[in-house]
């Protein structure tokens, strides 16, 4: 042990106690005598003593009183009083009064003190390290704290301006799909089903209505383009944009010649576009009203249907629209339906039957969506569309919605 | 007077800081200490972690000390 590592303040009424400890434990450690309280209380001023021994009876001021008077100024100094009588009632008393790390009886074995001595000294030393580690523990984590919450701010502040802007696309978004007043009148009885994953979607519905030749068509559409949130979003815009391109200027129709035409836009615009995978499913019905006929396609979507009561489901392509299948083996079949046999159509986003259960152990599935149909077939459109809604609530439990969800139902 | 430390620590870290429950058991470790608790076991205590007496008085105090808050008195059990 270094031997001026520690200072011991020794205080006794009798000089020949005080020669014999500083000569005894001088060459340990840095000693100090006093020889009364006063005299004591004086040095701890001035001094920085990490352990106090004192004589317990003492005019004036006993070695208890003494202790006492130094807890508000040294409260991490070992105390130690030696007692010469065993007055051991009021000593027990300042142990735990005081915090006296020990008393020792008079005569003291020099070994025995040394070995007590350095022990206190150590395991001091210990508790200040601790003391001293937990503070600076204190102070890093409150440094850490303000740094999160000015990080929190500065999120907050990044994550309000995203969302402001998140609700300004889906209102531009909603203003591209065909209004409740023009779905409305272009058919008998419709319902729109439409829960985006975010605030703006992948999935979207299209409506157009023209002259052509004499004859009046109604052609909807209903896509889900690859992703969901802002990539989707923007797939989606664009999907639109081509629909009225291939429609309008082509005059397409027929449901098969659209996907084909949208496959071919989007095929080219991924190859230009450095190869990019911009893909979508999507299904198309069209009617044309002059002649009463009826024409679905679909490319990964499907479409169920009633005929006289009974349902009918059709399978779309196996391959979505834009994906980077060879092109000849891109083939879209049209189904042809019959308007007047036709109670209601369903066209419908893999959302809905993709969407997982409340512990996310299955899917709703293709299966439960048409016994669901059937069993609501006879119910107007504005209870099924309820009924749909909350029967996937129902089967979502407290799961979080899984993709954009999108159910067209039409009365032709 | 008592009430659940996880209780304690929910609402701090939710209501306050992600850090408050780690600042204010720092601060009272030594009470903790003494009454035979260790560190990790009050930073992430289980459920049955009652707090009472001078350990609960400790750990309102280190709050209002180091936020200025009081903790709401339903989780208080009488």
């Amino acid at each position: 042990m270094n031997k001026h590592q520690y200072t011991i303040l020794y205080v006794d009424d009798e000089q020949s106690n005080l020669r014999i400890f500083r000569l005894s434990f001088k060459r340990h450690y840095n000693v100090i005598t006093a020889n009364n309280g006063y005299e004591a209380i004086e040095i701890l001023k001035k001094e920085n003593v990490d352990l106090i021994i004192t004589d317990q009876k003492m005019p004036e001021m006993t070695g208890t009183e003494l202790l006492e008077k130094t807890l508000e100024n040294n409260p991490d100094m070992i105390r130690i009083i030696l007692t010469g009588f065993s007055d051991i009632q009021s000593i027990v008393k300042a142990v735990n009064k005081i915090g006296i790390y020990k008393y020792i009886t008079k005569p003291y074995d020099q070994g025995e003190l040394k070995i007590t001595l350095d022990k206190a000294l150590e395991s001091n030393k210990l508790k200040l390290e601790r003391k001293n580690l937990l503070e600076q523990l204190e102070k890093k984590n409150e440094e850490l704290e303000k740094k999160v919450e000015e990080r929190t701010h500065n999120l907050r502040v990044l994550n309000d301006r995203m969302v402001e802007s998140l609700e300004y696309g889906s209102l531009v978004q909603r203003n591209l799909l065909p209004s409740e007043k023009q779905l409305k009148s272009a058919f008998t009885d419709h319902f729109v089903l439409f829960k985006p994953f975010d605030h703006v979607s992948g999935d979207f519905y299209w409506f157009t209505e023209f002259e052509k030749a004499g004859k009046n068509y109604k052609i909807i559409a209903l896509m889900d383009c690859m992703g969901h949130g802002v990539a989707g979003a923007l797939q989606s815009s664009m999907a639109i944009s081509y629909l009225w391109q291939i429609v309008s200027r082509n005059e397409l129709t027929n449901a098969d010649e659209i996907l084909i035409e949208l496959d071919n836009v989007l095929s080219e615009a991924n190859i230009s576009n450095d190869n990019s995978h911009n893909s979508m499913d999507g299904s198309v019905v069209v009617i044309n009203e002059t002649d009463q006929t009826m024409c679905f396609a679909g490319c990964k979507s499907d479409l169920v249907y009633f005929e006289n009561g009974e349902i009918n489901h059709i399978k779309g392509e196996r391959f979505s629209i834009g994906s980077s299948w060879n092109k000849d083996e891109k083939t879209v079949t049209k189904h042809q339906l019959d308007p007047k046999k036709t109670d209601s159509l369903y066209m419908f986003s893999d959302g809905f039957i993709d969407q997982m259960n409340h512990d996310f152990t299955k899917k709703y599935g293709r299966k439960q969506l048409l016994e669901t149909l059937e069993t609501i077939k006879e119910k107007p459109f504005s209870e099924q569309n309820n009924h749909l809604s909350e029967n996937l609530s129902a089967w979502m439990g407290k799961t979080e919605q899984i993709d954009d969800i999108s159910l067209i139902g039409i009365k032709p | 007077m008592k009430a659940n430390a996880i209780d304690i620590k929910n609402w701090a870290n939710s209501n306050i800081s992600p850090l408050a429950w780690k600042r204010i058991v720092l601060r009272t470790l030594p009470t903790f200490n003494e009454f035979g608790f260790e560190l990790d076991q009050v930073e992430t205590p289980e459920s049955n972690l009652i707090l009472e007496g001078k350990l609960l008085h400790t750990v309102f105090e280190s709050v209002d000390e180091l936020y200025r808050v009081e903790v709401p008195a339903q989780l208080v059990m009488a």
